[in-house]
């Protein structure tokens, strides 16, 4: 009887321990996680702006070289892309130069040339005819590409042939910033 | 593939809903991602403006001395009056020389006139007797005969008592830069009438001009 009872009490002492853990067990904190994403959006920029649209070599006689500032820039185009690709800056004369005759004049009496660029890419530094053709003034470098602004500066020259008619001289120059090759 | 287990109607309706969704969720999707690789370009315009100056002048031609022997002044200091033509000083027949050059340069492209009228201080002298010979000018800056045209044609004229036009220019003369047209004259007078010993003056004005 004394061996009945002496289990007996410890089996009520083992079912209390166990609903201890249990009750225990049952009170530790919740935890739960969830995922979270987060979606940063950079806008692409691919920009260009030029400073100063009016390029004017005022009266020359025939003959005559005209270069505009000869130790600084005229103007300058600024280009902005973050795009990753190369891009490139042409330049070239919209249909022909209109003469005082109203005949077409060549339009490689006015030239180009990149005085300097603020970027890291490939600028053309020669003297070079305008032409109808959009002709590659400057290449972008790695800045360049990874969305740094860029200042492109140009020089313009203007050669008058020895018979050049008298009068006004007017063409329009197309700026091309672009990353198609 | 997508597969659907045949179930009620409605249920196939919403499937193809979904299937139409996830498509054209997708076609936005490679839309997107393709748009940002598309090739940028922009583009900007500016004026490029010059001015060239009128030229229209007149001048002596004097490259040539030995050729073109004078300019503003014409000596005629031995005439023979028993000769009814004489030659001005340094000159004789056929000697390839002439008086005087005129050249003219313009840069107007516009048809001008080469004029020219004679006057004298001395009133007993007679205009008549004082010639002049002017040949085809020759357009230097085309290194060729001036494609222009000689109101007479080239002979041993009088000289005109008013501004009368001798030579009208031609297309290549519209614009004859750098180096000009050159019309060159020669004179000689008839001394019939004239006094040995007494100086007579005679002046001849050039003009060029755009009008008729």
């Amino acid at each position: 009887m004394k061996a009945y009872m002496n289990m007996k009490r410890s089996a009520v002492v083992a079912i209390m321990a166990l609903s201890a853990v249990i009750f225990v067990s049952g009170s530790t904190a919740e935890q739960a996680t969830q995922d979270m994403y987060a979606t940063v959006t950079i806008n692409k920029v691919f920009s260009m702006v030029l400073d100063n649209a009016l390029i004017d070599f005022g009266y020359a006689q025939p003959g005559d070289t005209i270069e505009l500032k000869t130790s600084s820039y005229y103007n300058e185009v600024k280009c902005q892309a973050n795009k990753g690709t190369t891009w490139h800056l042409k330049i070239a004369v919209m249909g022909t130069i209109t003469g005082p005759d109203g005949n077409p004049v060549a339009p490689e009496i006015f030239k180009w040339q990149v005085f300097d660029s603020t970027g890291d890419g490939d600028p053309v530094k020669d003297w070079t005819p305008f032409s109808a053709t959009p002709k590659v003034a400057y290449t972008s470098g790695q800045s360049d590409m990874a969305g740094r602004e860029a200042l492109v500066r140009f020089k313009y020259k203007l050669d008058l042939p020895k018979d050049a008619t008298g009068g006004n001289y007017r063409v329009r120059v197309l700026y091309t910033m672009t990353d198609n090759p | 593939m997508i597969f659907f287990t045949k179930g009620s109607n409605r249920d196939d309706i919403m499937a193809k809903k979904n299937m139409l969704h996830i498509a054209a969720a997708a076609l936005i999707f490679c839309f997107l991602c393709t748009a940002s690789s598309f090739a940028d370009t922009v583009t900007a315009t500016a004026d490029m403006v010059a001015g060239v100056t009128n030229v229209f002048s007149i001048e002596f031609y004097t490259s040539e001395p030995a050729k073109v022997l004078y300019s503003t002044s014409v000596p005629f200091t031995s005439m023979d009056p028993t000769k009814t033509f004489c030659y001005a000083d340094g000159r004789s027949d056929s000697d390839g020389k002439s008086d005087v050059g005129i050249l003219c340069r313009t840069n107007l492209g516009q048809v001008w006139y080469l004029k020219v009228n004679a006057s004298t201080s001395s009133p007993d002298f007679n205009l008549a007797n004082f010639k002049y010979y002017l040949g085809q000018p020759w357009n230097r800056t085309r290194n060729a005969t001036a494609d222009g045209t000689l109101s007479q044609a080239s002979a041993w004229n009088s000289i005109p008592t008013s501004l009368t036009t001798l030579y009208t220019a031609g297309q290549f003369d519209k614009n004859n830069l750098a180096y000009g047209t050159l019309a060159t004259f020669s004179f000689a007078i008839n001394p019939a009438g004239m006094t040995a010993g007494r100086t007579y003056n005679i002046t001849i004005t050039y003009t060029m001009t755009t009008a008729q």
